[in-house]
């Protein structure tokens, strides 16, 4: 009964932009976040939540069908009303490694890089050792 | 009994089929025509919509929070839409079951109107997708076959 034609998502796939690709990516994970918190919390139904976050059924629809480009605010409400994260952000490990921050031997040790811009130890004026760049200026604005 | 239609298998996903519908007679399946539809391809919500199907088929299955009814017109889940955004642009489909969905037309819905009862295109295309879920479910009721005889 079935006929099998052509496969057009393999086309399809390769011309999706990139932000397009991750902005709809992360708005499903969000809407599933929110379904999954939504099911495990004390409120019965989708539309009691809705309810008691002022906010109108359809809205909430949208917003679990991944349709929403969420802002931090509605996602903080959602999130106090569930008593629960939706969301977390990666502490960025992009600060200057500081091991050895008071180490007196600092000659010895090799500049680094960090972030990709040249880290390289120094002597601060109360003695301490810290990184510094003093090409930083000149990096930023290449 | 003749359905008029057959099942056109698009894509067999990691967690979910996808298949059309083509008409008796005619040369292309009916989610074609909507990826050939120049007002659907130039509708800044296609691209995401095409990225929300693949997510769809090939990561998280057919959740059931993803397919939206289209209003009154429906009076069976299975038939729904697949929209982004504010739902201007809208794909109709029937989601079978949690492994099956089968698309069909969809159109643009312009900002003018505030029903899509209004868009003569649209009413068109959902009360077909209505047509299909009917007549497979009738068909099969009185065949005995099981929607995976027909794929």
């Amino acid at each position: 009964m079935s006929r099998e034609v052509d496969d057009y998502f393999d086309e399809i796939d390769t011309k999706i932009p990139e932000d397009v690709s991750r902005l709809v990516e992360k708005q499903m994970d969000i809407a599933e976040a929110i379904a999954g918190a939504i099911e495990r919390s004390e409120f019965k139904t989708r539309k009691a939540f809705a309810a008691a976050i002022g906010m109108k059924e359809s809205m909430l629809s949208r917003i679990l069908a991944g349709n929403v480009n969420l802002t931090l605010k509605t996602i903080t409400k959602i999130e106090s009303a569930l008593n629960t994260d939706i969301i977390s952000v990666k502490t960025p490990k992009t600060k200057p490694d500081l091991e050895g921050l008071h180490q007196p031997d600092i000659e010895s040790r090799p500049a680094k890089y960090s972030s990709g811009r040249l880290i390289v130890p120094s002597i601060a004026a109360e003695g301490k050792t810290e990184y510094s760049n003093d090409r930083k200026e000149s990096s930023d604005e290449q | 009994m003749n359905l008029g239609f057959q099942l056109v298998r698009i894509k067999v996903g990691k967690k979910a089929k996808i298949y059309s519908i083509q008409y008796d007679g005619e040369d292309n399946h009916e989610f074609h025509k909507f990826l050939t539809n120049q007002e659907v391809l130039n509708h800044p919500d296609f691209e995401p919509l095409r990225k929300k199907i693949k997510e769809l088929y090939d990561k998280r299955g057919l959740l059931l929070q993803y397919f939206r009814p289209e209003d009154e017109l429906f009076t069976h889940s299975e038939i729904c839409r697949i929209d982004y955004g504010v739902g201007r642009l809208r794909l109709y489909c029937i989601r079978w079951n949690d492994n099956l969905l089968i698309l069909g037309g969809g159109g643009v819905k312009s900002s003018d109107i505030r029903f899509w009862q209004e868009s003569p295109e649209l009413s068109n295309e959902a009360r077909k997708i209505a047509d299909v879920y009917h007549r497979l479910t009738d068909y099969l009721n009185e065949t005995g076959l099981t929607i995976d005889d027909l794929l």
